[in-house]
């Protein structure tokens, strides 16, 4: 039950039976309380690398990369809010409700995607997976989405330019 | 019980600039409820006197001094990072006021001629919980063994055993994304 005084209560209560220490720990585990936020899990088979938690996530500890399309996530910096948990659009991401999380080195998780390269510079912009998600999403082909955000950027001056030069020569006819 | 040590493991408690939350787990892990006292673990007020320090909070600029001298007075056995602060700058990793966290400013120790200790444990979370102080500690100490998924406890997780799950669900090799922000 969220929001349950009953820990509490069970804590006073073995204060009052005269159990004030916790003996059993720390040589065998207990339970975590149910609401418990510990360390997060990406399904690497569910997750489409949109990079929505990477953007949600406060301490910068996921990141994704645009130019490799991975995901990196590293345990130490994490403060387990779980922003990426709620922000996940597929419910990727996993929390372990764990809490004896010791660690000397990093630990790392990284899930790589098939990326897609623009088909006019060849440069990585997304993962393949997501444009999949979003051609599914508007049931329909995108053809524009297989360019970069730069080079879409570099069409579009070229259609204004275009547009200008025409405007001028037709000004000029007159 | 075959003795581990030949002196009980005295805490020093160290914020560098932290929220006071993870001082306040601390504290609240020093408490009769936690009961650290059963393993001689006390909180001491000089570092002359800590053969362990408790360290907390992102290293500011304000603090560094006083950690280095802190440091160089206690030459502790152990550090134990308690926070996500400590452990890798947390939320202020790319702030302009802060060193990040514990490896940074042990980096900067060792171009000191500062000696270092030699165990080093962290502990993230924001703030982790006294049981989790209290079972770093415990390991810190050698009072217990880190759990791990052969013995069973496969709910609970120990330091190889988060590296390999997380290991196990990699697919590419690993790479350090603390630096990319900084």
């Amino acid at each position: 039950m969220p929001g349950s005084l009953a820990p509490r209560l069970t804590a006073y209560r073995e204060a009052a039976e005269g159990r004030a220490t916790i003996r059993q720990y720390p040589y065998q585990p207990l339970p975590p309380p149910p609401r418990l936020r510990g360390v997060i899990q990406i399904d690497p088979e569910k997750c489409i690398g949109c990079g929505a938690c990477a953007t949600a996530c406060p301490a910068k500890t996921l990141v994704f990369d645009r130019e490799r399309a991975r995901l990196v996530y590293s345990v130490t910096r994490c403060i387990f809010c779980l922003l990426c948990v709620e922000t996940c659009p597929k419910g990727a991401i996993t929390s372990l409700r764990e809490y004896e999380i010791l660690v000397e080195k990093t630990p790392t998780q990284v899930v790589k995607h098939e990326p897609a390269r623009c088909i006019k510079c060849g440069r990585v912009y997304a993962s393949k997976k997501l444009l999949e998600e979003v051609e599914k999403r508007v049931k329909r082909k995108l053809p524009h989405l297989k360019t970069c955000p730069l080079c879409k950027l570099e069409q579009a001056a070229m259609i204004t330019a275009m547009r200008v030069l025409r405007a001028r020569q037709a000004y000029r006819k007159r | 019980m075959k003795p581990k040590r030949m002196k009980s493991v005295w805490l020093y408690h160290l914020n560098t600039g932290g929220c006071n939350a993870c001082d306040i787990e601390v504290l609240a892990a020093l408490s009769p409820r936690y009961d650290p006292e059963r393993f001689g673990m006390k909180l001491v007020e000089s570092p002359r006197h800590a053969d362990v320090i408790i360290f907390t909070g992102p290293v500011t600029y304000q603090a560094l001094p006083r950690a280095i001298e802190v440091f160089r007075v206690a030459r502790p056995i152990g550090v134990l990072a308690v926070g996500a602060c400590a452990c890798g700058g947390g939320i202020w990793h790319d702030s302009a006021a802060v060193l990040g966290g514990l490896d940074p400013l042990l980096e900067l120790l060792k171009k000191m001629g500062v000696k270092v200790p030699e165990k080093i444990v962290k502990l993230p979370g924001c703030p982790p919980r006294p049981h989790a102080i209290l079972y770093a500690a415990a390991v810190l100490a050698g009072v217990i063994e880190p759990r791990s998924a052969a013995s069973g406890q496969s709910r609970y997780s120990s330091p190889s055993q988060i590296a390999e799950r997380l290991a196990h669900r990699e697919t590419g090799e690993a790479q350090e994304p603390s630096q990319q922000h900084r």
